[in-house]
């Protein structure tokens, strides 16, 4: 991609993304309220999660239905892991980074032996687990009656300054918005490098991707893993910014609300996923009085998404902005003559 | 000097033997035709010596490695490389991402390089891409690097398999009826390529049905039917062999 892309492309998509965190750093104050923040710190976080989702789904083309667990593994490792030990929030946050990568690791071990249907429904296994453990091992994590106290992310001393502290809203979304500016940078990267490509190969034709000298198993596993690790980075400062957390959170059914940001945001475009998680997030909490519906609605759009936009709102601008270039006039020529 | 050597290659799928026996070599520089009748096992041959299926019994082998019990990206980075008879272009990539995918078994970025990238790994990317645009060159597809697989014609997306499978850098390539549904005008210009390919120093194996094809190209033609292979020499032996004659090419009319 950086290669072949015109120069004036990614020049725009440079300018793009530069306009996009200025307003995201000017956005505490453009609300100048407490309620829509909080809202946008979520959004982050979720936009995090689907970024993960995203590498095993949209690149690798995976379907993995355990990413709500892994969410949950991350939140509960780094709850316990401050409140238990009395760990620093800076490093209980790689740590349980870690942990979920190294059970999402697990959890592709035993499944990526299957395919299609058969790997999600192992997945949805998977998140079923561990979704009772939450719920079951009570001593660690109390079950359903929510682990509360989760203490807010330690404050950072810079010698001479003072101290930073996490106890404000807006503290809490500056800390997200960095998690999150360096979720999309990093995801970026990966799509755009040696990596990404073999994600992408496998997504197109597994067996060609893997006579073509790509070690299949390895890469759908390291997609796996590294799905994880956002789910756990996302996980980690749920934790410490609900405070509260309880098994439910976790079910298997909150892994659709992912799903639908991921597949409405158009699979394997990172742009798409961003606008699309940020949206799913605000417009549940807009028509609260809905809310129960939610999952009915996103089943119905999921199947509509699916059948008119396969690839989602990015695939949309795409065909729309495709009709008006010199390729795609020369295509569509070409596609006429045949 | 053989440089890939099957050994008593068999392959049974149950009760079937689709390949049965079956011993050749294909030399340095060498192009060697596989010819045979539909379902003769000349695919399934393919599949075996790239590792997609595992060899019953038998022995396969490139120079000193053996190629048997291998997964098809470790064959791959051995030094073979394939076309496919149903073409298995990755269609929603761009015709030079598919080409530069092939250079991956060759190149070393790792997940770390490719986060922090170092600028190594900005170099070896602007290689990857040269090689790429230059066997799109080759293969002359050079002015659709830009366009997504899918959108390429039947011939086009055959040609760029090729150029895929060359960038493996490898030291045989096994093309799998190449010239299928193209033009004979195409077809002709396809053929010149696999002379044009030895000459970059790549020993080929080609499955071809049209025999005017396959006997002007091939130094070496091996001869399948259910699963045996009934003849091995050069091409003008194979118009007088018996049972060459009566299995494929058939006798004239009379």
């Amino acid at each position: 991609m950086s290669g072949t892309e015109p120069f004036r492309i990614s020049v725009a998509r440079g300018a793009a993304w530069s306009a996009a965190l200025a307003v995201a750093v000017a956005l505490p104050w453009i609300l100048n309220s407490n309620y829509y923040l909080q809202l946008f710190i979520l959004a982050g976080i979720n936009i995090i999660l689907a970024l993960g989702l995203n590498i095993v789904l949209g690149f690798t083309g995976l379907l993995s239905l355990g990413h709500a667990g892994l969410f949950g593994v991350g939140a509960y490792c780094s709850a316990l892991l401050v409140m238990r030990t009395g760990l620093s929030f800076w490093l209980a946050l790689p740590a349980s980074a870690a942990f979920a990568a190294l059970i999402g690791g697990l959890i592709g071990t035993c499944s990526l032996r299957l395919r299609g249907h058969y790997l999600a429904i192992a997945t949805a296994g998977f998140g079923i687990i561990i979704y009772q453990v939450f719920l079951n091992w009570i001593s660690l994590t109390k079950g359903a009656a929510a682990l509360g106290d989760i203490p807010e992310p330690n404050p950072i001393v810079i010698p001479g300054v003072g101290a930073l502290t996490f106890d404000t809203r807006i503290s809490m979304y500056f800390l997200v918005l960095t998690m999150t500016a360096i979720a999309i940078l990093v995801s970026g990267r990966i799509r755009n490098s040696r990596i990404g490509d073999a994600f992408f190969s496998i997504r197109e034709d597994e067996v060609a991707a893997e006579v073509m000298g790509i070690p299949t198993f390895r890469y759908k596993l390291l997609a796996f893993v590294l799905s994880a690790a956002y789910a756990g980075v996302a996980g980690s400062l749920y934790a410490h910014y609900t405070r509260i957390i309880a098994p439910e959170m976790f079910h298997l059914f909150e892994t659709v609300t992912s799903l639908v940001m991921v597949i409405t945001g158009g699979l394997g475009s990172i742009v798409g996923v961003v606008v699309a998680s940020i949206f799913f997030t605000l417009m549940p909490e807009v028509m609260r009085e809905l809310n129960d519906y939610r999952m009915i609605a996103y089943g119905a759009l999921l199947v509509v998404v699916m059948i008119f936009l396969p690839e989602g709102l990015a695939g949309l601008v795409k065909q729309r902005f495709w009709r008006g270039t010199r390729a795609g006039k020369r295509q569509e020529a070409a596609r006429g003559a045949a | 000097m053989a440089l890939l050597d099957l050994v008593g290659v068999s392959k049974r799928f149950g009760g079937l033997t689709a390949v049965s026996d079956v011993s050749f070599s294909v030399g340095e520089g060498e192009i060697v035709g596989l010819i045979g009748p539909n379902g003769a096992g000349k695919s399934t041959l393919f599949n075996l010596i790239s590792g997609v299926h595992r060899v019953s019994e038998g022995a396969i082998s490139l120079g000193a490695n053996r190629l048997n019990g291998l997964r098809p990206n470790a064959v791959c980075a051995l030094g073979v490389a394939r076309t496919f008879q149903k073409i298995r272009v990755f269609p929603r990539l761009s015709v030079m991402k598919n080409v530069v995918i092939g250079c991956h078994c060759r190149t070393h970025a790792g997940l770390l390089a490719s986060i922090v990238r170092p600028a190594w790994v900005g170099r070896e990317e602007q290689e990857v891409e040269d090689a790429a645009r230059q066997l799109l060159n080759f293969v002359g597809l050079g002015n659709r690097a830009d366009d997504e697989a899918r959108h390429l014609s039947y011939g086009e997306q055959r040609l760029l398999e090729i150029a895929r499978a060359l960038a493996t850098k490898p030291k045989v390539i096994l093309l799998d009826e190449p010239a299928a549904g193209l033009s004979s005008m195409d077809s002709a210009a396809l053929m010149s390529m696999v002379g044009r390919i030895r000459e970059r120093g790549v020993s080929v194996m080609i499955i071809e049905h049209d025999m005017e094809v396959v006997m002007g190209l091939s130094d070496r033609l091996v001869v399948l039917n259910y699963g045996q292979k009934i003849f091995e020499g050069r091409p003008e032996a194979a118009q007088r062999d018996a049972a060459v004659v009566a299995s494929y090419l058939g006798t004239a009319a009379s």
